[in-house]
């Protein structure tokens, strides 16, 4: 799958041949990264819902799920007094599912396995990388025809890609 | 029939020996109607825009992909009920039986394009064993809403599956702005975005009864189980008590 991604970039990119005497400032897309560690503590303080998608009942608690942003965790014991306790933060998520002392959370191509046994302390356990998944923005930009900023793979996984100008950018999509 | 009452019994039989193999029933999460990832048993299922894919998660820390069939595009959710999978998409409403290694089983591909031939819009389906609720939602003010559409089609459709390789609509019902939906006996609960949530007494769903409407809040997704409502929205989550669904009672809101 790599070398097909790899083979797939080298016929997308159009390099740039000299170095422009002035800046070329043009509106492109650039990537948003997010950061996985095994180890990780993905929980921070709660926080005001904007836009739920779904929802999962888990025992006392709802875990309310903002795509791209994360998981809300809302104490229930209590209808009458639901409480939001504590945010999971993962920029990407997709979906998530829950299950003893776990939830896994899909976000970009992967798979990621949260230990949830303690909200306030959850705790990242495992990462899968997803073969052949649709639903990642990888390398570059999906059904995109444009510069983009080029991929820097150490500063992350890409989650999304937002439009601003980009100064003198490097990689660009042909289709 | 029979064969398929079997093969339910069977798999829930399958389940139980699984959950109770160490002692402990396990705490297992419930997704409401917009979740592309559930779990059945030790087996995780999510869909992405193409796929279906399996994971064996015997160990929750340790999945591990053991199937993967391409659906085709614009698949958006997944359900499931007594051993079948419902998947919702754009276009189609897909069927699987689940087999006894875990994978899914294709049993039928119910296209809606017979009631809109070029329309797309986004849906969710769930299941009561004996049929599946659609709703088929576009937008027609926000062109980039990815469910927009330049004709509006919203409505909520409801197939026989007694036959699972068969699925038959026997009825349809116009919605303003239908969205995420839970079934609890006979009673179905339908959000409708910014005409808030519909019940319906569905004994004969040939023939539904709306029997209470709860206003003044855009509805996203529900849960109803236990006599306890659910309802997310944009900003808010609600919780309702219907015990008695003649009179139905807030609980209590959390809006941020």
């Amino acid at each position: 799958m790599k070398f097909v991604l790899f083979a797939l970039m080298s016929l997308l990119f159009v390099q740039c041949e000299d170095e422009p005497i002035e800046d070329m400032i043009v509106s492109g897309l650039s990537p948003r990264y997010t950061t996985l560690m095994l180890g990780q503590n993905v929980s921070v303080e709660a926080m005001e819902f904007d836009e739920l998608s779904n929802f999962i009942v888990f025992g006392d608690y709802l875990l309310l799920v903002e795509r791209s942003k994360g998981i809300h965790i809302v104490n229930n014991v209590d209808p009458a007094n639901p409480i939001n306790i504590v945010f999971i933060e993962m920029p990407g998520t997709i979906g998530a599912v829950a299950i003893d002392d776990n939830m896994i959370i899909s976000l970009a191509n992967y798979l990621i396995t949260v230990d949830i046994s303690d909200f306030t302390d959850a705790t990242i356990v495992n990462i899968l990388e997803i073969e052949n998944s649709n639903q990642g923005e990888g390398l570059y930009p999906l059904d995109y025809n444009g510069y983009f900023e080029c991929v820097d793979p150490d500063r992350g996984i890409v989650y999304e890609w937002v439009r601003e100008d980009l100064i003198n950018p490097k990689c660009k999509t042909v289709q | 029939m029979k064969k398929s009452t079997q093969l339910i019994l069977s798999f829930y039989l399958l389940i139980s020996a699984s959950c109770s193999s160490d002692g402990n029933q396990s705490n297992v999460g419930l997704n409401s109607s917009y979740s592309g990832m559930i779990t059945v048993g030790s087996f995780l299922y999510q869909v992405d825009p193409s796929n279906i894919t399996t994971y064996d998660i015997s160990d929750a820390t340790n999945p591990v992909e053991v199937n993967k069939q391409n659906l085709g595009f614009e698949i958006e959710t997944i359900y499931h009920f007594g051993g079948v999978l419902f998947v919702g998409s754009a276009r189609a409403l897909f069927i699987f039986e689940i087999g006894e290694n875990g994978v899914p089983v294709p049993k039928s591909e119910t296209s809606y394009d017979t009631f809109q031939a070029d329309q797309t819009p986004c849906d969710p389906v769930i299941s009561d064993g004996s049929y599946a609720y659609v709703t088929l939602a576009t937008t027609t003010s926000n062109p980039t809403n990815p469910c927009f559409r330049p004709e509006p089609f919203n409505k909520l459709l409801i197939y026989d599956i007694a036959n699972l390789s068969n699925p038959t609509l026997v009825a349809e019902r116009e919605m303003e702005e239908p969205k995420g939906l839970s079934k609890d006996g006979n009673y179905l609960f339908v959000c409708d975005g910014t005409n808030g949530l519909k019940i319906f007494d569905a004994s004969d769903v040939e023939n539904l009864i709306e029997i209470y409407h709860i206003s003044g809040q855009n509805t996203r997704d529900a849960i109803a189980k236990d006599e306890l409502l659910i309802v997310v929205g944009q900003s808010e989550l609600r919780q309702y008590d219907y015990s008695n669904i003649n009179a139905i009672v807030e609980l209590g809101r959390l809006d941020l």
